[in-house]
């Protein structure tokens, strides 16, 4: 194997590594693990890649994702050498044209990176699609999120007051993985939807806002918990070019129970998930925005159905659903695990 | 901490990688490797990535705008071209402006198209560019 080319940093002991990689600003405010020659070639050698492979190629920007600096910063994520594949794909899929991540990690927007694994490897690598799986407590779903925010950090340079202009930013930016649960869709799961065989494993990333709980105690037709998600769908806003919804295993049971196809959720949620423009312009700064016809015209949050996302995901417990609105301008890409 | 110098010959575009990456942070003193490692003592590497765009700098300022083509490129924020005509017409109270060429790329989200970028380079000797919600 070809030897690393990074730069070298020597330290007197763990602590001061510690204090160095908080110092140069190169992280996101937590402790990293060290990234040392032997735990970086561990990621590199999983995949059989080369450190001077370019993993990917971002246009905007003219960076050239390789595989030592996709390693370096997955060790320091706390990345097992197991999880190199998911990050890799996901790599790949931020620096497809159409997923605009130079726009969307500098924008007041502050987005962050969701990257949703659909497949067998989730499984295998335990990446949670249970209970608490947009939440804490799973490595492969903590690090593999993390390793994608470092990268945006470090091998991108969206540096927090430096490049990345985030008003808010979320908790997201710090980590946001989870895995689709095949255990409760009644349906073709999202690999599929995107034109992968079910036996496939994909990632498909999202420029995600915070995501938004919303709680639908006490209805379990589709036509009432929909309409109360449809509702909550509004405050996403304006600028929206997609959205994830993503149920829970109990509302699944009752769009099970009741036949609802995927893409009938998504016919409802869009119709029902409108303002008016007179609405619009009486909610927005921009007052003059809709005339004439549109005045009366009821608005949806994205334009189709095609820009809606289903997920099954998360406890069995709950009857609540999850909304994550992506950045304007980006679209969503889906790209194949190699395992 | 002590930054190591790598044995081998740096490849060009980690030379424009390290170039990027300092631009935004302090700069880490070289300082010679200690060759009586002490048991704690680790080494790490540097996660920073950059760019493979040529850093072409900053175009040189004219003098004076008496006389030039002034371009106005708007990034179609609502009030983009409103600003930028502000601020053109305070401009040409102080100079003699021989021309005004006014563009927009469409989109704060996605660069000017190359073909805009060459037309403005082309026709203008100077280029204001604006944001306004």
């Amino acid at each position: 194997m070809s030897s690393l080319t990074s730069t070298r940093v020597r330290h007197t002991d763990y602590n001061d590594a510690q204090e160095y990689y908080m110092d140069e600003g190169m992280g996101d405010g937590l402790p990293v693990v060290p990234p040392t020659e032997a735990k970086v070639h561990a990621m590199l050698d999983y995949v059989g890649m080369q450190p001077s492979e370019v993993i990917a190629e971002e246009g905007v920007r003219g960076v050239n994702f390789t595989a030592e600096k996709v390693a370096i910063n997955a060790v320091m994520a706390g990345c097992k050498p197991e999880y190199m594949p998911v990050v890799v794909a996901a790599v790949q899929a931020v620096s497809e044209e159409p997923f605009n991540f130079h726009a969307n990690s500098t924008s007041t927007n502050g987005v962050g990176v969701l990257v949703i694994v659909s497949g067998d490897i989730a499984k295998r690598i335990g990446i949670n699609s249970g209970t608490v799986a947009m939440g804490h407590g799973f490595r492969a779903n903590a690090t593999i999120g993390r390793a994608m925010g470092l990268i945006k950090i470090n091998a991108y340079g969206s540096v927090p007051h430096g490049m990345d202009k985030s008003t808010f930013g979320h908790p997201g930016k710090y980590s946001f993985c989870f895995a689709e649960n095949d255990g409760v869709i009644p349906w073709e799961p999202l690999r599929v939807e995107k034109g992968y065989a079910d036996s496939d494993s994909t990632v498909t990333v999202f420029a995600a806002n915070s995501p938004v709980q919303v709680n639908t105690q006490n209805e379990s037709a589709p036509e009432d918990f929909l309409s109360i998600v449809a509702d909550a769908s509004i405050v996403l806003g304006e600028r929206h070019s997609e959205f994830v919804l993503a149920l829970s295993p109990e509302l699944m049971n009752y769009v099970r129970s009741a036949g609802w196809s995927k893409q009938r959720i998504k016919d409802f949620v869009l119709e029902r998930g409108t303002r008016t423009g007179r609405e619009l312009n009486e909610k927005h700064r921009r007052i003059t925005l809709y005339k004439g016809d549109d005045l009366d015209r009821r608005m949806p949050v994205v334009s189709s159905t095609d820009e809606i996302t289903v997920v099954g995901v998360g406890g069995d417990a709950g009857p609540f659903a999850m909304l994550i609105g992506a950045w304007g301008d980006v679209i969503s890409i889906t790209k194949k695990i190699q395992t | 901490m002590r930054v190591i110098k790598p044995q081998n010959p740096r490849p060009q575009a980690f030379v424009v990688t390290h170039r990027l990456a300092q631009s935004n942070r302090k700069v880490v003193q070289n300082t010679k490797v200690n060759a009586m490692a002490q048991q704690n003592e680790l080494v790490t590497l540097d996660p920073r990535g950059g760019s493979t765009h040529e850093d072409t700098g900053i175009a040189t300022r004219p003098a004076s705008l008496d006389g030039l083509v002034i371009g106005l490129l708007s990034n179609n924020k609502p009030n983009s071209e409103l600003l930028l005509s502000d601020v053109a017409g305070l401009v040409g109270e102080q100079y003699a402006i021989k021309e005004i060429v006014e563009a927009n790329k469409g989109s704060h989200r996605v660069p000017a198209p190359p073909e805009m970028i060459s037309d403005l380079a082309e026709r203008c000797d100077v280029v204001i560019t604006a944001t306004a919600e």
